[in-house]
């Protein structure tokens, strides 16, 4: 195996540059504004698609960037250092596009994609969790009936990112009667379809530019060209998608927590006591950015490895846990040392603080991530005693 | 309940079944409008939680300091606000007005402050009182008050200039003192206990509104900042069990992989952990409520109390959260109110680091 290059090549750099900026000059004006006021992006999510932001691991032929997971990661941090929300719909619309290139027919791919990277799609969605079904998605239970004239699909789902804007749904229903994750297919289903039912947004505690939304599926008819790879397939498609995701998030929860650093430093240096003498400070400083870089390495290995096509499963937990939990403890830890000041709505840690939380919970929980790296790793173990 | 003397264990009981019933449906419409019902703090004053450190002599409950720890903790793990409000009131304005005021002076005011008047107090460095016909004229700015904006009588701990010494002293301001400018606060948690910046811009106080000696304010001023202390760290402890409490409760429902997520280690060790470090700093509380009670200084304890306290709350409403899974990080449950408030909770007095520097300085004193 190669070893782990940390320099990024000038394409990569290039792809970060074209982030940053727009996020420092569209996106972090209106970042503060979007959090107090809640809704959905749309107009700042076309711009970022005129740059190509919505199709970075997408090959040119259907209109991405082709830049490569590495790139993508950076490019989510970069986003979400400036406005968490609007990164919620960027990452989640990336990977609906990556999935459809690696499981969708030629006509799939064709119909879809260049319409999620061009932005007319708005943004992609992924449908998968239900009320009873998080952690655990084999719990779940909407249906979808064959009939003649293709599927029809029954049920509801819970906590679908974008849900009120997406143009697409990639939703993942039962078509079979066999328990658990078998019997379980994806289906690409247009936000437009009758039928399709969204719910309305969840009030929550951060991410109130990114909208959180339940759907339902009354009778919902879509054609046969609707079924994402295989029938009974649609298990292993939400794995994959989930381990993108993860990537997606550890580069997000990094972008949060250096956001709230970039805010944190300001305080300190615009301080005109003993600000940065203390060693209070510094202290917060020096852990933060420590455990920063360290989630920031196991993210960029994780990406580093899926655009080599190795296995990247449980690197991609490590980076996701390690990088939501380090930035959920570094705001709090700049919470501590700024003191009162940090808890007023408009200083962008008090946003931070509340904006990165749910990265320890959405795209698979701590525990979850746990679970898989702890899997995996007695999995090995056990290969090599044999 | 811990540690506790009988009659405080049955003031505990009355606050809890007010929390369960009156105080817990509406928590979160309050968190969310940023406000609490004027009726809410009605009901408070009837039940005598209002003020209850006041002697019974004066007409109020003649509560210990561990009994009022108890209150705003058992008030908390249904509302931090609510129970930040009681708290600034009891420790801020109620016990000044008691410890400095006059016999006219308690007479006048402790009746409308026991009967549902809110008060609060700062003693933010900086504010100056200067002699001015018929009483004195305050200056300056205090940050961050809790109750600022809602509060009908203002504590306010100035330096006097001109007067009969450069003591510090305490004067009662009503809210709608011409000059005093009242800027309430959009914040992290504790959106319904009134924060808010006060600027006095020359707001004149009649001598009969100054109160008590001199000499007695600098103490006063120490003592209120430790009764302040010791009841927020009440409050971080209510609201960690409250959440603590949710918690458990969703975790015996929810199921997943066909078993309560109770039964998996990860939700239990959180349980575990949160419960031990919560009974912690309530034995940190206590301690610190009990030498306030006996006359003694409690600065060093008052501060461990809060530290400790307002990290396990931080804790333990995360953990919280976390067992929640996405239903955590929505507002239709109370566990975000809570690990905002507990966030709030822990800083709103000043950064942790100068209560460990006020640690740390007692200990250094014991070994000069």
């Amino acid at each position: 195996m190669t070893p782990f290059d940390f320099e990024p090549t000038d394409a990569q750099r290039q792809l970060r540059d074209t982030a940053r900026k727009l996020a420092t000059e569209l996106l972090a004006p209106q970042a503060e504004r979007l959090d107090r006021e809640g809704g959905f992006p749309r107009e700042n999510l076309l711009r970022l698609a005129q740059h190509g932001l919505l199709g970075v691991n997408v090959p040119r032929a259907l209109g991405g960037l082709e830049a490569g997971a590495v790139a993508y990661s950076l490019m989510m941090t970069e986003i979400a250092r400036a406005c968490a929300s609007t990164t919620v719909a960027v990452g989640v619309s990336n990977m609906v596009a990556e999935v459809i290139c690696r499981f969708g027919t030629p006509e799939q791919q064709r119909a879809h994609v260049p319409k999620l990277c061009d932005g007319s799609h708005v943004v992609g969605a992924f449908a998968l969790s239900e009320s009873g079904a998080g952690s655990d998605p084999a719990g779940m239970r909407t249906r979808a009936r064959k009939t003649d004239r293709g599927w029809v699909l029954d049920g509801s789902k819970m906590w679908i990112s974008s849900g009120t804007d997406a143009g697409l749904f990639v939703v993942w229903a039962r078509t079979g009667d066999a328990p658990g994750a078998r019997g379980i297919s994806a289906f690409l289903v247009p936000g437009d379809t009758p039928g399709l039912v969204r719910g309305k947004p969840e009030h929550k505690m951060g991410l109130r530019g990114s909208t959180t939304t339940p759907l339902e599926f009354h009778d919902c008819e879509i054609g046969p060209e609707a079924l994402l790879d295989a029938e009974g397939r649609g298990f292993r498609i939400a794995m994959m998608a989930l381990d993108g995701g993860r990537i997606g998030i550890g580069s997000q929860a990094l972008g949060i927590g250096l956001g709230a650093l970039d805010a944190f430093v300001g305080w300190v240096r615009e301080g005109t006591g003993p600000r940065a003498a203390s060693q209070d400070v510094q202290w917060a400083l020096a852990d933060s950015a420590t455990a920063l870089d360290a989630a920031r390495l196991l993210t960029l290995r994780a990406a580093w490895l899926k655009e080599k096509g190795e296995l990247f499963t449980h690197a991609a937990s490590m980076a996701k846990l390690q990088a939501s939990e380090a930035a959920v403890r570094v705001c709090g830890r700049l919470v501590e040392a700024m003191g009162p000041a940090a808890l007023r709505t408009g200083n962008a840690v008090e946003r931070c603080l509340r904006d990165v939380r749910v990265t320890m919970i959405y795209e698979g929980t701590s525990e979850v991530q746990r679970i898989v790296i702890g899997r995996d790793i007695a999995r090995r173990f056990e290969g090599a005693r044999t | 309940m811990i540690d506790l003397p009988d009659d405080v264990v049955a003031l505990a009981e009355v606050v809890r079944q007010f929390g369960a019933t009156e105080v817990a449906p509406a928590a979160g419409d309050w968190d969310g409008r940023a406000q609490l019902p004027a009726s809410v703090l009605g009901r408070v004053a009837e039940l005598g939680l209002l003020g209850a450190t006041v002697a019974e002599a004066q007409g109020g409950a003649g509560t210990s300091w561990l009994g009022a720890a108890v209150i705003v903790e058992t008030l908390a793990r249904s509302s931090g606000s609510l129970a930040a409000v009681v708290a600034a009131h009891e420790a801020l304005c109620v016990a000044p007005v008691g410890a400095c005021g006059n016999d006219e002076q308690q007479a006048a005011w402790l009746p409308e402050l026991l009967g549902g008047a809110l008060g609060t107090g700062t003693f933010a460095p900086g504010i100056t009182a200067a002699r001015a016909a018929g009483g004195w004229r305050l200056a300056g700015r205090a940050t961050d008050v809790i109750g600022g904006a809602t509060a009908q009588r203002i504590v306010v701990l100035a330096q006097t200039e001109g007067g009969p010494s450069d003591e510090p002293t305490a004067f009662l301001v009503p809210a709608d003192a011409p000059g005093l400018r009242r800027s309430p606060l959009d914040v992290l948690g504790l959106r319904a206990a009134g924060l808010a910046d006060l600027e006095l811009d020359g707001v004149v106080v009649p001598d009969d509104r100054r109160l008590g000696v001199a000499a007695g304010a600098s103490r006063a001023r120490g003592r209120a900042q430790d009764r302040l202390c010791t009841l927020l760290a009440a409050i971080a402890v209510g609201l960690g069990r409250g959440a603590l409490a949710a918690a458990v409760t969703y975790a015996k429902e929810r199921q997943q992989f066909g078993q309560p997520i109770a039964s998996f280690q990860a939700i239990q060790w959180k349980i575990a952990d949160a419960a031990t470090g919560l009974d912690a700093a309530a034995l940190l509380v206590h301690a610190a409520a009990r030498r306030l009670d006996d006359d003694r200084p409690a600065t060093s304890a008052a501060a461990r109390a809060l530290a400790f306290a307002g990290t396990q709350a931080c804790a333990a409403t995360n953990d919280a959260l976390q067992i929640h899974g996405g239903y955590g990080y929505v507002r239709d449950f109370p566990v975000e109110r809570m690990l905002r408030d507990a966030r709030s909770c822990q800083v709103i007095a000043g950064p942790p680091a100068v209560l460990r520097a006020r640690v740390a300085d007692a200990i250094a004193q014991r070994f000069a």
